[in-house]
Formats: structure tokens, C-alpha cells, sequence
């Protein structure tokens, strides 16, 4: 699959890309931002997006409602280190594959990229 | 508010350190933050928003930085300043995630984050108006201070 990662740390785009590609997919975009996300999604055309919810310029629930209005319909998975009921609860209408909690453990991300994987076939 | 803020704290970085790192932070110290601190080293800041203002500062040393990063990565290889900051920024974000995320979940009250901001050098850093405790904690032989203030306090 081809991967876009969209978060402002620097170390997770390290992390993330390490690990997505040790389980063999590709990192083809890395935004900074949700407003760099919303502005490549289609130009990239991504098989899933990693996106954080704590962002400048433009936050991802922000972000997945844009690409949404786009009729972009790619996974979307949420990592975020902000994780209480009311905000995963909010990322639900948004159709996501799934929410990880930072810091997250190898093997829980391998399970979504293998969910999605399983699921886009 | 600040008391059950602080308890939120004291969770999220003992499950996290010992989670994820296999690093046993022992709290040493509690006590009401100085109104003016002097630090030199690596500062890295997040703001509280939402239903209440506040701020969260990490007092971070080089040498704890470069542990953190040899443990998350797995690698010896140098490293550069924006390597340091980045790990400094993101040990705040996941700290005070992961308390907001307690705290959001066991209040009426719903608090956010800022992104983090990071500072070095020589630092003097003064915040009027807030209310603040320190949170001093010692892993292995290094120390890390975490000060959480909120407007109108406790």
C-alpha cells in the first residue's frame, strides 16, 4: 500500500516510516499539516492516511472533513496522543479504519495495516 | 481542578515510561512552582485549552533526550539538534495527551492541547497568573521536572 503520514512531529514521521516500511508498504507523502493533507490527497492518491489530531495550521478532524467533502473515500487511520471517549467518538462519522494512541506498540500498527490491506482488496 | 490534573499526570508518565520504554521514573519531589525559573537545557511547552487555560513545561537535559532517543529508535548514531527537539516536543505531546485523555474521560470539564513549542539555551521563563506545581521525577541518574500550571488554579 502506499502510505501518507500527516503529523507535525518529526519523530513520528522517522517512527512511522520505519515501521510502515519494515511491514512492507510505502511512506509515497508526508504532510505537516491537515491543510498540506487536504492540498496532496488527490495529486498522491494514497491506499491509507495516518492522521494526527493535534496539528498547526489545520487539525486532522478538520482535515478528514475536508478530503471527505472531496469524495475522497481513503482510510483514514487517527494517531493521536489525545485519545478520550468524546474525541474518538467525534473521528466516528468520519468513516475512519481505525484509532491508535500514541505511543503506540509495533504490533498494533502491523494489525491495521493488515486490516486495511484485507479490507481494500 | 489542578489537584486532579496533577494525579492525571502522575499516571500517564509512570504507564507510559514503564510501557513503552522499560524506564522506572521514581517521583522525588512535589512543590509549588517558583514564579521566575532559570533553566539552561532543552524546555519543551504545550499549552491546555479548551474549558480551562493552562500550561505544561518538560525541563528536559540533553543527556535524558539522547537516552530517549536510543530507546525509541534503537540506534547510537549522532545526533543532530532537531533530533533532540523533536523527541523533547513529542514526549511532551504523548505525556500530556495521554493526561488530558485521563483527566477528559473522568471530568465534565474537556480540555485540549497545543502543539508543542521548544526552547534552549539559557532560559528564564516567568508565567503571572497561573497557579503551578512541579513535578520533579528521577530516572536512573538523571532528573526531569514537569511544572503544570492552570489559570485560577486549584
Amino acid at each position: 500500500m502506499r502510505v501518507m503520514i500527516t503529523d507535525d512531529s518529526p519523530m513520528i514521521h522517522k517512527l512511522l516510516k520505519k515501521m510502515v516500511e519494515e511491514a512492507g508498504h510505502e511512506v509515497c507523502f508526508i504532510a505537516e499539516n491537515g491543510k498540506e493533507a487536504v492540498e496532496n490527497v488527490l495529486k498522491v492518491n494514497p491506499d491509507l492516511i495516518f492522521m494526527d489530531i493535534t496539528m498547526p495550521v489545520m487539525e486532522g478532524i478538520e482535515a478528514v472533513k475536508k478530503i471527505r467533502e472531496m469524495n475522497v473515500n481513503v482510510p483514514v487511520v487517527f494517531l493521536s496522543a489525545l485519545g478520550d471517549d468524546k474525541t474518538i467518538n467525534s473521528t466516528k462519522s468520519l468513516g475512519i479504519a481505525g484509532f491508535l494512541t500514541k505511543p503506540f506498540r509495533k504490533e498494533d500498527l502491523f494489525n491495521l495495516l493488515k486490516k486495511v490491506e484485507g479490507e481494500n482488496a | 481542578m489542578l489537584k486532579e490534573l496533577l494525579n492525571c499526570y502522575k499516571v500517564a508518565f509512570k504507564t507510559r515510561f514503564e510501557d513503552f520504554l522499560n524506564l522506572s521514573p521514581e517521583l522525588v519531589e512535589e512543590r509549588d512552582s517558583d514564579e521566575q525559573i532559570d533553566f539552561e537545557g532543552v524546555v519543551s511547552l504545550v499549552g491546555i485549552t479548551g474549558e480551562k487555560k493552562g500550561r505544561v513545561i518538560f525541563y528536559l537535559s540533553e543527556e535524558f533526550l539522547k537516552m530517549l532517543y536510543r530507546l525509541i529508535y534503537g540506534e547510537e548514531e549522532s545526533l543532530n539538534e532537531m533530533e533532540l527537539y523533536a523527541v523533547a516536543a513529542e514526549i511532551n505531546n504523548i505525556i500530556s495527551g495521554n493526561a488530558i485523555t485521563l483527566f477528559n474521560n473522568e471530568s465534565s470539564k474537556r480540555l485540549f492541547l497545543s502543539p508543542p513549542s521548544i526552547f534552549s539555551g539559557k532560559l528564564s521563563i516567568t508565567t503571572p497568573r497561573i497557579n503551578s506545581k512541579d513535578l520533579i521525577y528521577k530516572i536512573g541518574n538523571l532528573k526531569i521536572a514537569v511544572s503544570i500550571g492552570l489559570e485560577g488554579g486549584i
